[in-house]
């Protein structure tokens, strides 16, 4: 009886040991945000129809943004298109869809959430209970030194059914950064991003995005 | 200094294992080593990666220069211990190590 309590014991051990391995071979959870960015968040703006004129209109993935047309170069390299203009300025746009971090489990929080996450809250807001839904929460936190650092305009705006979250973060060398959102698309979410380029002029672009 | 072959080819081996595939072909620069190196020591999830690394007094530029194919050789030997830092590499710094490659 002894010797079967030991092997029950061992075995209990054993699977404990495989169910903490099964678990690290998880992509796992990103470490708490400390950044100071990872603080700050970014303010809701009534939206301003853009002053446009004589652009292109580039669709990429259920996304339609107008662009300024003359581009000296363009380029597609994964699911990112980089348009290169004569006076150097840069804009990058594609889609991006959630971040592989809970391991398959399902969760509640979208890749279109996503950016409401990384705009409108702070590493001092109460994270979700779920664990897989945790995982993005804090993914999403970890992503805003990028979008916050340097910046001293960061708004959101809504219009009909597309959501805009801005920013002017100079982090990495950009000079503004935009996270477009349409109810519809669940599954993704527009990026834009700008180098060399007028924040204004950034600003105009992201807001023709239908 | 323009980069070596085999610094070109450990940067390259770095590049396909944060990005994917389509990263293969983009140039390799001077510019890019920088930008694996910040990126590297800067993405906080990425700890694991460099601790492992033989660290000096300092980490001057041609550091991760002499250490890519050390990088190199870990990350393929990683397996999932460092997919926390490949993913938020991926979703951090995609966009600007790319621009860097067409030397923007």
């Amino acid at each position: 009886m002894a010797r079967m309590r030991g092997f029950a014991g061992r075995m209990a051990a054993a699977l404990l040991a495989a169910a903490c391995l099964l678990t690290n071979t998880w992509a796992g959870e990103a470490s708490r945000c400390e950044h100071p960015a990872c603080l700050k968040t970014a303010r809701h703006q009534p939206y301003v129809e853009p002053e446009l004129s004589g652009l292109r209109t580039v669709e990429i993935d259920g996304f339609a943004v107008k662009v300024p047309p003359a581009a000296r170069q363009i380029k597609l390299s994964g699911r990112t298109l980089y348009l290169i203009y004569r006076d150097g300025a840069v804009l990058a746009l594609g889609t991006a869809t959630s971040p592989p971090v809970t391991g398959g489990a399902p969760t509640s929080i979208t890749a279109a959430q996503l950016p409401e996450i990384v705009f409108l809250h702070s590493a001092t807001d109460q994270e979700p209970r779920a664990e897989a839904d945790r995982a993005l929460w804090r993914f999403a936190i970890n992503l805003k030194p990028y979008f916050f650092e340097g910046a001293d305009v960061a708004f959101v705006t809504q219009h009909g059914k597309t959501r805009y979250f801005l920013s002017n973060s100079t982090a990495q060398g950009f000079s503004g950064r935009a996270l477009v959102t349409k109810e519809g698309i669940s599954h993704s979410y527009l990026q834009i991003d700008a180098k060399n380029m007028d924040f204004r002029r950034f600003v105009s672009i992201v807001l023709s995005t239908r | 200094m323009e980069p070596t072959d085999m610094e070109k080819d450990a940067a390259r081996e770095i590049l396909v294992y944060f990005f994917g595939i389509h990263a293969e072909s983009w140039p390799i620069n001077d510019r890019v080593i920088d930008k694996i190196g910040e990126m590297l020591l800067k993405e906080r999830q990425c700890a694991k990666v460099m601790d492992a690394l033989p660290r000096p007094g300092t980490v001057d530029k041609g550091y991760i220069k002499r250490q890519l194919r050390n990088i190199a050789r870990r990350l393929a030997g990683g397996g999932h211990s460092y997919d926390v830092c490949r993913t938020a590499i991926k979703y951090g710094w995609e966009r600007v190590v790319y621009l860097a490659s067409q030397g923007l």
